[in-house]
């Protein structure tokens, strides 16, 4: 179970000659059960990344603290980052390492023990349909053949938790669809994702819960039905709009 | 820090690195070479402009022997060689009508030979020429000693060792420090690539975060990137390194054409060049990353990396102009690898001189490592780039009301060793510049260390209006102090006579000729920023942690030790511990600024109107009782108004 609680993120943004103090995750707490798929939604600058980077342990918050099964990231990071992969929608990876040597590092980094980590590998790489391209260098693959090399390094130390930060966002059908499936499948094999993205119509379809953030702060945390019964609208788009909509200037 | 970790980013790092065809041309194929490719295009320029058929003419202004004529006759199937007889004056007319490109001055035992040393053509006949005496020279001697029945080739090895040196400062001391510049360029620039493919395009291409995320330690990540630099940058010298001597082995004939005498390699000479590259690429690599960490990309990376690139070229160029190795240097880093360099390559070692460099690099690189694990701790640094945050951010941490102990101390430490080398540099120079230096100094490196910090300067330097009505009480307190202060200064002098010279020369550079600039430099300055680093920061961070006794004893030990000088430095810790007390008790950074300045201006105006005070006639018990008693009142004063 992950806990977020009383969190803030305290950002001091450069305007010109003033710097001016803002909020970028303002009082934020949610819990996520285990096995479930947990939508984030916002616009750009909403804080979604802000709040997820915290969540995985990349930032540390300004205030407040996350739980991850009952562990904090102060005193036992290591520990909980074993159970946590992290995968954002810019990230790339090392141009001149082909994906089977990737794994094999991060296999190493995760400390899973060198004749496991081999059938683990094999393992992946068949799932994910990376045998072809295994011994690339990752500079010269596709977009797509990208994507699954970085969902197979989330996949290598089998986490209990996916954090995924617009893992979507640019790809085309294809590549998004290749994400859309893992999330579903991962979902069935009991793992909790924790999920943020700004098409509505796929948060619609997959999450369990959904919860809309603006300016730092949580507007809205629901079931994807009950958010659509109280905005009284028939998609989620209409439901952002209406939670959201005419409050944003920037 | 667990090592399987560091080893696999390490190799993560290096694998990333070394498949690049980029920074393999940098770090392999360019080190191994350059040096080949260097000697062969001088071979070619030099064979250009010494052709077999040439006319080698040159005055002279002394009758010829028979014996001469006879000898450089031996040289006619090589060169072809005209002698002119003139006198010194017109052949020196005629030298500069370009007449003739040398002439050979005969001074009782010395024959001069003036070149035009910006003409090539004259340069390589003047070396020519040069051979021809020097041969003519052996000869000779071998002659006259077989007069005395001396078998010179049973004794020539005695003096060769004489003979061997001279040709080497005339000729060849320019080879030395070409390689050792080209050395150290080479393991900076390979410095430079590594260390912003390991900081600046992690961070632009956004994989940071994804190494942030894996269950890494920030010092594990950051031990993984400075040994990939290390070893890449030591590497590079390494090559360098065999790839000179297979060149001056395997080419010596050539070099030997241009002047470079065969360079005797011992055992001794090579593990010292060995660890040298070591200890070099050690200490750019701490420095590189340290720079880069601040770049969001890659053309910020290299902005701020070329300034030091420069400044690393024309601190390895320095052995060049002929500056010999001394103690003071060996504490300069850069400059004493480099002259370091250039000592084993002509063969000269002052071990001394090597193990005062080896350790000063060392301490230099331990201090970079941790400023470089402190600034990889800070977020704001980490997640500097475009990729990661598209809100042009600074981490809002709360503004640090004083800078911690550790970084007072850090910051103490490197105002003193920036001031020591400061000093050095412009040791020549006019002293009131080199008084205004270190000033400027303690304000830069403070400067720099609270933005780092985010440090709110109002309430960390106290920079408040103060309450007249117990001015009184500060004038008390600073003049007891200035009079035990001069008692102990006056007591020493006694004590250790011998310190009384070191303290005189210092008392010479001081001597004011022009009154305004002294009070500029000699006491305005320094009272202002002195203050800021020694009550402002030192104090302020020693009190918060340990209390105001440790903070006053500690602070003025830093302030006397900073005055590099042990007599100055026992005055100077007594009136730091006056100062310090008045900063505590007026809460205000301006107060001890105007009792400094004050103190300063009396040594300045004293010296300028040449007033010598009969110090023993003044300073006798009586006196020092009395102002250790004006001092007990006025701290009993103070401290029954809180």
């Amino acid at each position: 179970m992950i806990e977020v609680n009383k969190v803030y993120k305290r950002f001091i943004k450069n305007t010109g000659k003033k710097e001016k103090e803002f909020y970028a995750v303002n009082n934020v707490s949610f819990k996520v059960d285990d096995g479930q798929i947990y939508g984030v939604l916002g616009q750009n600058g909403a804080g979604k990344t802000t709040l997820l980077r915290i969540i995985s342990g990349i930032m540390e918050p300004t205030k407040g603290i996350v739980l991850v099964d009952d562990l904090n990231y102060k005193k036992s990071a290591e520990i909980i980052k074993n159970q946590i992969a992290f995968l954002s929608g810019n990230t790339k990876l090392y141009e001149n390492i082909t994906p089977r040597e990737l794994l094999r590092i991060f296999g190493n980094i995760y400390g899973i023990s060198k004749n496991v980590l081999e059938e683990r590998i094999d393992e992946v790489i068949k799932l994910l349909n990376m045998q072809e391209f295994q011994d690339n260098k990752i500079g010269n693959l596709s977009t797509g053949q990208v994507q699954r090399t970085n969902i197979a390094r989330c996949f290598i130390h089998n986490p209990k938790y996916y954090i995924l930060d617009e893992a979507t966002a640019g790809l085309d059908v294809m590549s998004s669809q290749i994400i859309i499936d893992f999330i579903k499948n991962e979902k069935k094999r009991g793992k909790t994702i924790i999920y943020s993205t700004h098409y509505m119509e796929e948060a619609e379809n997959i999450c369990d819960k959904v919860i809309f953030i603006n300016h730092g702060k949580i507007v809205c945390e629901d079931t994807p039905k009950n958010v659509l019964k109280i905005t009284k609208t028939n998609n989620m788009r209409d439901a952002f709009f209406s939670l959201i909509g005419g409050q944003n200037e920037d | 820090m667990r090592i399987n970790v560091v080893l696999s980013l390490l190799k993560k790092e290096l694998l990333n690195i070394i498949r690049d065809k980029k920074s393999f041309i940098i770090m392999i194929l360019l080190p191994l070479l350059l040096f080949p490719f260097m000697v062969g295009i001088m071979s070619v320029v030099m064979s250009s402009f010494t052709k077999v058929d040439q006319v080698i003419k040159f005055g002279v202004n002394y009758e010829i022997t028979d014996d001469f004529n006879e000898f450089v006759d031996g040289y006619s199937d090589k060169y072809k060689i005209e002698i002119i007889k003139d006198t010194t004056e017109n052949l020196e007319k005629r030298f500069e009508n370009e007449e003739i490109g040398i002439y050979v001055i005969n001074d009782q035992n010395d024959y001069i030979l003036h070149y035009d040393e910006n003409n090539t053509t004259t340069f390589a006949n003047c070396s020519i020429v040069e051979a021809i005496y020097q041969d003519y020279r052996e000869e000779y001697l071998s002659e006259k000693l077989n007069e005395l029945d001396i078998d010179y080739e049973a004794i020539k090895d005695t003096f060769n060792i004489k003979f061997e040196q001279e040709s080497v400062t005339e000729m060849g001391s320019l080879i030395p420090s070409v390689i050792s510049m080209v050395l150290v360029m080479i393991i900076s620039s390979v410095c430079f690539s590594v260390a912003i493919d390991v900081t600046t395009s992690e961070k632009e291409k956004g994989t940071l975060e994804t190494l942030l995320s894996l269950p890494i330690k920030k010092s594990e990540l950051i031990t993984s990137k400075y040994i990939t630099v290390f070893l890449l940058s030591s590497m590079a010298g390494f090559l360098t390194y065999i790839s000179l001597f297979c060149t001056l082995f395997f080419a010596s004939n050539t070099l030997s054409k241009l002047g470079v005498m065969s360079i005797t390699i011992s055992f001794k000479i090579l593990i010292i060049y060995l660890i040298s590259i070591l200890l070099i690429s050690l200490l750019f690599s701490g420095l590189l990353l340290s720079v880069t960490i601040f770049s969001k990309n890659l053309k910020e990376a290299q902005n701020s990396l070329y300034p030091l690139e420069i400044f690393v070229t024309i601190v390895s160029m320095l052995p060049m102009f002929g500056i010999k190795t001394s103690m003071k240097l060996a504490l300069i880093p850069f400059v004493n690898i480099s002259l370091l360099f250039n000592s084993t390559l002509s063969s000269t070692i002052d071990l001394s001189f090597v193990i005062i460099s080896f350790l000063s690099t060392i301490i230099y690189s331990i201090l970079l490592i941790i400023v470089l694990s402190k600034l990889y701790n800070q977020e704001d640094i980490l997640f500097s780039s475009k990729a990661l945050s598209y809100i042009k951010f600074k981490n809002g941490k709360s503004q640090t009301i004083c800078f911690s102990v550790m970084t007072s101390l850090l910051i103490a430490l490197i105002v003193l060793v920036l001031s020591y080398y400061f000093s050095f540099i412009f040791i020549n120079s006019s002293k009131y510049l080199l008084f205004a230096i270190m000033p400027f100094t303690i304000l830069i490196v403070v400067t720099i260390a609270s933005l780092l910090v985010h440090l709110d300067f109002k309430s960390c330097f106290k920079l408040n209006g103060f309450k007249l009505r117990k001015f009184h009480i500060y004038v008390m307190i600073y003049v007891s102090a200035y009079i035990i202060g001069n008692f102990v200064l006056e007591f020493l002098v006694k004590l250790f006579p011998q310190m009384l010279e070191n303290y005189s020369q210092f008392g010479a550079i001081l001597s004011a000729d022009n009154l305004w600039l002294s009070v500029i430099t000699i006491a305005f300055l320094p009272a202002v920023f002195e203050e800021l680093l020694f009550r402002g920061v030192i104090f302020t961070s020693f009190n918060k942690k340990y209390g105001a006794i440790i903070a006053i004893l500690f602070s003025a030990l830093l302030f006397g030790i900073y005055h590099m000088n042990w007599i100055q430095g026992a005055y100077a810790f007594i009136i730091g511990t006056a100062l310090a007390y008045i900063y505590l008790k007026s809460n205000s950074l301006f107060v001890p600024i105007i009792f400094h300045f004050i103190n300063n201006l009396i040594s300045v105006l004293l010296d300028y109107f040449s007033i010598n005070i009969e110090i023993p006639k003044i300073y006798n018990l009586y006196f020092i009782i009395c102002s250790i008693g004006l001092l007990i009142l006025s701290i009993y004063l103070c401290e029954k108004k809180e």
